[in-house]
């Protein structure tokens, strides 16, 4: 084809060959990425007491949801010393078999698709029935039930979170920023939207998942709540279609959303939070985060992060595990509230220190009510739709805020 | 006369591995980059999806769909037209057969996959149909309208998939219901290989056949290499234009159907996977040179670095993006390889380098 070229091509091919080998030795142990174990390409070892995580469409690097639980496994190596093994995959019930074939005994799936496990498909045994020595975790849905709501397997576990609850606390605190915040944060960095015409909040979510609404609904009620009070009129702003990797899209979305007069908007969308975040300091408003605390990564424009911790249950149940106790809990829904620690917002630390001197009465307030909230919430006063278990959201409810485009 | 035909095939065989092999250096020098070893990282990618007896299996079930993709490009770009529709044709297919997978009750087995099919293909057909007419007819661009068909297809889809009559409300994600047992394909020989993998070589051979042997198939290359005179000679060309889409249609929805009945088993929004059963498709017809034979080859390479990947990922350190390099890597080199054969690039390099004379009788009728 190419003539001299070739001969270049073929040069170029053989000094590969050369190269290879050579890497092959200076390559090994040391560089290990750090979500992997070390000396995993001694491939397929019978391995004994090692945890396994699938991650999910969002990645290992996700800042979030992912990442999160990846810190949960490094800390169970650090205090517990057990080997773990972080993968990515298309295939969810594939790298299942694969790692149970493995040796894996307590295996972590972040993504849904659970059809394969629990009730087996194609005519096969269900995987959690082929490898009945196996733990099998799965996150936001339980499966795992008969029609009479009894657990199907005793090696499957479901951990769901009530992040409806934290975002109830986030909506409550943009409605009360948004109200205040010429007092709380002066007029020189941000450009609010004034009035009514800025009475507006948005709310932007990956896919219409039970997963996704759940934050939604709990963002809008708690907006609603704090509206009521105050005796003001808002309109949530929503979008549930963002998907979880486009960070683009995310900023042209909340462009839409910040121009139409929207103050504050929270995105559950994983890395589309990005683009949320960037345009809110572009126009000098702000962002909510989710998943893990995202507040310093665009100082004084992320009011707060909606906490949902997967690090907890992942370090929880792997000491379980660890303790031989997971038996105990096979088979069963475990519910990570605000008590638990795994969902939460932030401390407001972050945003706090750009509030100027006379805004911090007015802040100490807003602390404090959110405290309240926080009370109510614990103790049953307050009760948050749980989108999650299946819980019907009525809009109807909602006397303060309008949802135009849920 | 028998060793210039040998000598042929084994140019042609060659100018197929090319590409790839291209492929798998430049890649190599990514895997190097971020330290790690890519004879072992290809060693687990070749090994695990190609000569271990589960892998393999695996390798041909995914196989099975990206045949019929592929021949369905191959049946369209053969004849010069430009049918993007394989994916949405696919997909569409895919989420009828399971909506009558999941709401048709009291039939057989293998009454209910048939009829399932059945759907897949006919909303293949369908979907294809619009395009097809339009550029029979209308002589609207056919590459424009079947591109953009697949994004609205995908609209309508998820907005019966988020909410509605279709959806599975006991899923926490947005997806149908999943399809009932008896229409799912059994999974054959404790391993994750089903009938439809038959089912595709059955469809494969008579393909064969249709291009090899039939009048169809030389008048699909006929019309690919001067429609114009294929009209004048008497061929309705207009006609072929509409029937060649339909076939396609219909192995595109028998694709998504069959991958419906026996992979995904309910309809979610990311049914096609990354890149999608189409666009992987294009690249295996793309690669595999619109022969059978090729895109046979093609399939079951691009099933076994899909396979191949997430093992990757699994006994590696190496993240299973690789492959989504790879295939990058490879769309890069048929495109230049796509290229040259329409504009002589390699050509026009060498009369303006020059050459030494020594290549000039092998390299000839490289060009």
């Amino acid at each position: 084809m190419f003539g001299s070229h070739k001969k270049k091509l073929v040069a170029l091919f053989l000094s590969a060959l050369m190269i290879v080998p050579a890497a092959a030795f200076s390559g090994c142990g040391s560089k290990g990425q750090a979500a992997s174990s070390g000396s995993a390409q001694s491939a397929p070892q019978k391995v004994t007491g090692k945890i396994a995580l699938i991650c999910s469409a969002a990645g290992p690097n996700d800042n979030g949801y992912n990442q999160s639980a990846i810190d949960g496994l490094k800390e169970v190596k650090k205090d517990l010393g057990i080997d773990y093994k972080v993968v990515q995959s298309t295939d969810i019930p594939g790298s299942l078999t694969s790692l149970a074939q493995a040796g894996y005994k307590l295996i972590f799936s972040l993504e849904y698709n659970f059809d394969a496990l629990v009730k087996g498909v194609g005519g096969q045994k269900a995987i959690a029935d082929q490898f009945p020595d196996t733990t099998f975790v799965v996150f936001n849905d339980n499966p795992n039930l008969k029609a009479d709501g009894t657990p199907l397997h005793k090696n499957v576990i479901s951990v769901m979170f009530n992040v409806n609850e934290s975002s109830f606390l986030a909506g409550a605190l943009s409605v009360m920023v948004n109200e205040n915040a010429t007092t709380l944060f002066g007029t020189s960095d941000y450009s609010f939207t004034a009035g009514d015409a800025g009475r507006k909040i948005g709310f932007i979510g990956g896919t219409k998942s039970n997963g996704i609404t759940v934050f939604g609904y709990g963002y809008a009620s708690g907006a609603n709540y704090e509206a009521k009070k105050l005796n003001k009129q808002y309109t949530c702003y929503t979008y549930y279609d963002a998907g979880f990797t486009d960070s683009a899209a995310g900023a042209t979305k909340a462009n839409t959303f910040f121009s139409s007069g929207a103050n504050v908007i929270f995105s559950s969308a994983g890395s589309v939070g990005d683009g949320v975040d960037s345009k809110a300091k572009e126009v000098k408003k702000m962002s909510i985060e989710v998943d893990a605390n995202k507040d310093a990564a665009y100082p004084g424009h992320i009011l707060t992060s909606v906490i949902k911790n997967t690090k907890v249950p992942v370090y929880t149940i792997a000491k379980y595990y660890n303790d031989g106790k997971i038996a105990d809990y096979g088979g069963k829904e475990l519910t990570y509230d605000l008590k638990s620690g795994a969902t939460s917002i932030t401390d407001l630390t972050e945003i706090g220190s750009k509030v100027v001197d006379s805004g911090k009465d007015e802040w100490t307030k807003i602390k404090a009510e959110l405290k309240d909230i926080s009370d109510k919430i614990g103790s049953g006063t307050i009760k948050v739709v749980n989108a999650q278990n299946g819980e019907k959201f009525d809009k109807s409810t909602l006397t303060n805020v309008t949802m135009p485009n849920d | 006369m028998e060793k210039k035909k040998l000598k042929h095939y084994l140019r042609e065989t060659l100018s197929t591995l090319l590409p790839i092999l291209a492929a798998l250096v430049v890649g190599g020098f990514v895997i190097l980059a971020i330290g790690e070893n890519p004879i072992t990282t290809y060693g687990v990618l070749l090994q695990k999806s190609l000569f271990t007896y589960s892998g393999l299996m695996k390798t041909l079930h995914y196989a099975g769909p990206l045949i019929l993709t592929g021949l369905a490009i191959a049946v369209a770009f053969k004849a010069n037209i430009y049918n993007m529709a394989v994916e949405g044709a696919a997909v569409l297919g895919g989420f009828s057969a399971a909506v009558v997978g999941f709401s048709l009750h009291g039939v057989s087995a293998p009454v209910h996959i048939f009829l399932c099919l059945l759907t897949g293909i006919l909303a293949g057909v369908l979907y294809t149909a619009i395009p097809a007419f339009l550029k029979a007819y209308l002589n609207v661009d056919e590459m424009v309208v079947t591109l953009m068909l697949n994004y609205a297809l995908v609209i309508v889809l998820q907005y019966f998939t988020e909410g509605g009559a279709l959806k599975d409300p006991k899923a926490g994600y947005v997806s149908t219901y999943s399809v009932s047992p008896d229409a799912m394909f059994q999974k054959l020989f404790n391993s994750d290989l089903t009938p439809f993998f038959f089912i595709s070589i059955i469809i494969f051979i008579f393909f064969w056949f249709v291009f090899k042997k039939s009048k169809l198939g030389y008048e699909i290359t006929a019309m690919g290499n001067n429609p114009a005179f294929s009209e004048a000679s008497g061929m309705n060309v207009r006609r072929k234009i509409i029937l060649i889409m339909l076939i396609s249609g219909a192995l595109s929805g028998l694709a998504g159907g069959g991958f419906m009945l026996s992979e995904k088993y309910r309809y979610t929004l990311d049914f096609s996977g990354d890149p999608g059963l189409g666009w992987e498709g294009m690249l295996i017809a793309l690669v595999g040179r619109k022969d059978p034979v090729g895109i046979l080859i093609a399939s079951i390479f691009f099933a076994a670095l899909n396979t191949g990947s997430d093992y990757v990922d699994m006994f590696t350190n190496v993240p299973k993006n690789i492959v989504g390099v790879l295939q990058g890597i490879i769309i890069l080199f048929v495109s230049f390889r796509a290229a040259d054969a329409k504009f002589g690039i390699s050509a026009k390099l060498r009369d303006k380098f020059g050459k030494s004379p020594k290549d000039a009788p092998a390299e000839g009728k490289a060009a």
